[in-house]
């Protein structure tokens, strides 16, 4: 008798699951909102930092430089994203707090030189690319009986 | 003269053959079926898994996916192992896409359209069915290859487990109707549809039916996660599209078999009598049918995971062929008891 239950009801369930409400984001066009310890690109506040070098030392895949800011003396990171894998051991350790996680992973880029980010790209705020169309934000949120699905932030 | 070549051309694109080759159930049922069907599974399943499926070719719900696909397979070159049995490897795929489609020169569309009237129309049916998994073992030892023959060697498995009780499931059909032709079994439904007095039958030839054509629950000889792609390893471009056509020419001879023989075939009221020719509404009837049962048969296909070759041959062996055995047990004393049930 179970086992005749157990055949049916993967079946009720696929038929049922045909009315629900899908459950994936449509990427690029919407964007859902991310878990707060999502780590995304990492951002400088410059005038925070001390120069003291430790993100430089502490960094794994070396990915960390010390360079010079435009136009005066002051040594700041500069982060290679090509090499970076997103440890946050610089963001934990940096004695300042100059540096901080953003939420944005959209980084990719063509060259692996655009990736390389001096001081000064570094502390811009984090900006969803040109090459993508502006996405609508989305979360994910359970909505009536149809399930849970992807709705837009301040239309939930 | 004009006159008279122009009436022969007329005629000959107006007549019976030519529509039955190149509409219902020739080359643009063929075509078009497949197209559709493929793009209705994939977005279908999808649903199944609450995804969304093919969403940008075509704009509209990545209608032309499946097309896109078809061009993409016909531009790719197709690489043959080195040591591979050509004749063999080129050939089967062809034929794998070919022969089912015979299958449905036997099922009528409606009284009077059906390609090839006989009165062994559902032997006919059978023979095809029973051809059509000698090219997939042709083509799993010809391509040279250990997946591919294993999975040739798993059609002959499957196959045994599942023709039978398919056969024999039938035979319930056969009893009732009094008759092998296909018209005959159809028309002897007017009053109930077999699927209400052969409810067993009708659950073994499902079951069997599945694994003849290889769909997912008993999709054991191309079991991607064991064999790769099972007996079409090997192939890429065309001939890999066409052993994918000929699956989905399986797939709608056999829910055309399965309404035909037990959902009533073409039979439907017309709604506007003197509006609609006859032929037309049996032809949408009957389509309607095999789209329940395609439909039915790609939620399956969502719902239970892969049977292993053992589990399938016990199903086969130890539950197909002695329910089908007790089906017609069944309708011998139903036909002994209640003679009237039957259209005959
Ligand atoms: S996150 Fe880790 S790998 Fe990346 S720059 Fe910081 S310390 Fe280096
Ligand atoms: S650890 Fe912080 S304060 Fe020290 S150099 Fe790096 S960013 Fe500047």
């Amino acid at each position: 008798m179970s086992t005749v239950k157990n055949t049916i009801r993967p079946l009720v369930l696929a038929f049922s699951h045909v009315f629900r409400r899908v459950f994936t984001a449509k990427y690029p066009y919407e964007a859902p909102s991310r878990p707060s310890r999502c780590r995304g690109r990492i951002m400088l506040r410059i005038e925070r930092c001390i120069s003291c070098g430790t993100c430089e030392k502490i960094c794994p895949n070396i990915a960390i430089k010390m360079v010079k800011l435009k136009g005066s003396d002051k040594l700041c990171p500069q982060i290679d994203f090509g090499r970076c894998m997103f440890c946050y051991f610089c963001v934990s350790y940096c004695p300042a707090e100059a540096l901080i996680g953003t939420e944005l992973v959209e980084i990719s880029v063509y060259s692996k030189e655009k990736l390389i980010y001096p001081p000064e790209k570094l502390a811009e705020e984090p900006k969803w690319p040109d090459l993508l169309p502006k996405p609508k934000r989305v979360k994910l949120r359970v909505v009536g009986r149809r399930g849970a699905g992807h709705v837009e932030i301040g239309r939930e | 003269m004009m006159q008279q070549i122009w009436d022969l051309i007329l005629g000959f694109l107006t007549s019976k053959y030519f529509l039955q080759l190149f509409f219902i159930p020739g080359i643009a049922f063929i075509g078009l079926f497949t197209l559709i069907v493929v793009w209705f599974e994939r977005k279908l399943l999808a649903r199944v898994m609450l995804r969304y499926g093919p969403l940008h070719v075509g704009r509209v719900a990545g209608i032309l996916q499946t097309l896109a696909d078809t061009l993409k397979l016909l531009f790719k070159e197709f690489i043959p192992p080195r040591k591979a049995y050509k004749l063999g490897f080129y050939l089967a795929p062809v034929f794998y896409a070919s022969v089912p489609t015979l299958a449905l020169t036997a099922i009528p569309f409606s009284p009077t359209w059906i390609v090839y009237p006989s009165d062994v129309g559902l032997l006919i049916a059978y023979a095809v069915i029973a051809c059509t998994p000698i090219l997939p073992i042709i083509a799993g030892w010809a391509c040279n290859n250990r997946y591919t023959m294993i999975g040739g060697l798993r059609i002959i498995f499957q196959d045994v487990a599942g023709e039978i009780p398919l056969l024999l499931s039938a035979l319930g059909v056969v009893m009732l109707s009094g008759s092998f032709n296909l018209v005959n079994i159809v028309n002897a439904q007017s009053r109930y549809w077999f699927i209400l007095l052969q409810p067993l039958g009708a659950l073994v030839f499902f079951i069997s039916l599945i694994a003849m054509v290889e769909r997912v629950p008993f999709d054991i000889p191309t079991a991607e996660q064991e064999l790769v792609f099972g007996w079409r390893t090997e192939y890429g471009g065309i001939l890999f599209g066409l052993t994918m056509f000929g699956e989905y020419i399986s797939l709608a001879a056999g829910s055309l078999l399965f309404s035909t023989l037990y959902l009533g075939g073409y039979l439907g009221p017309n709604p506007f009598p003197g509006f609609i020719p006859s032929d037309f509404a049996s032809m949408a009837w009957i389509l309607l049918k095999m789209a329940v049962m395609v439909t039915v048969l790609i939620v399956i296909r969502g719902a239970y995971p892969r049977l292993r070759i053992d589990q399938l041959l016990n199903l086969g062996w130890k539950w197909l062929i002695p329910l089908a055995m007790i089906n017609t047990v069944l309708t011998m004393l139903m036909i002994y008891f209640f003679p009237w049930v039957g259209g005959a």
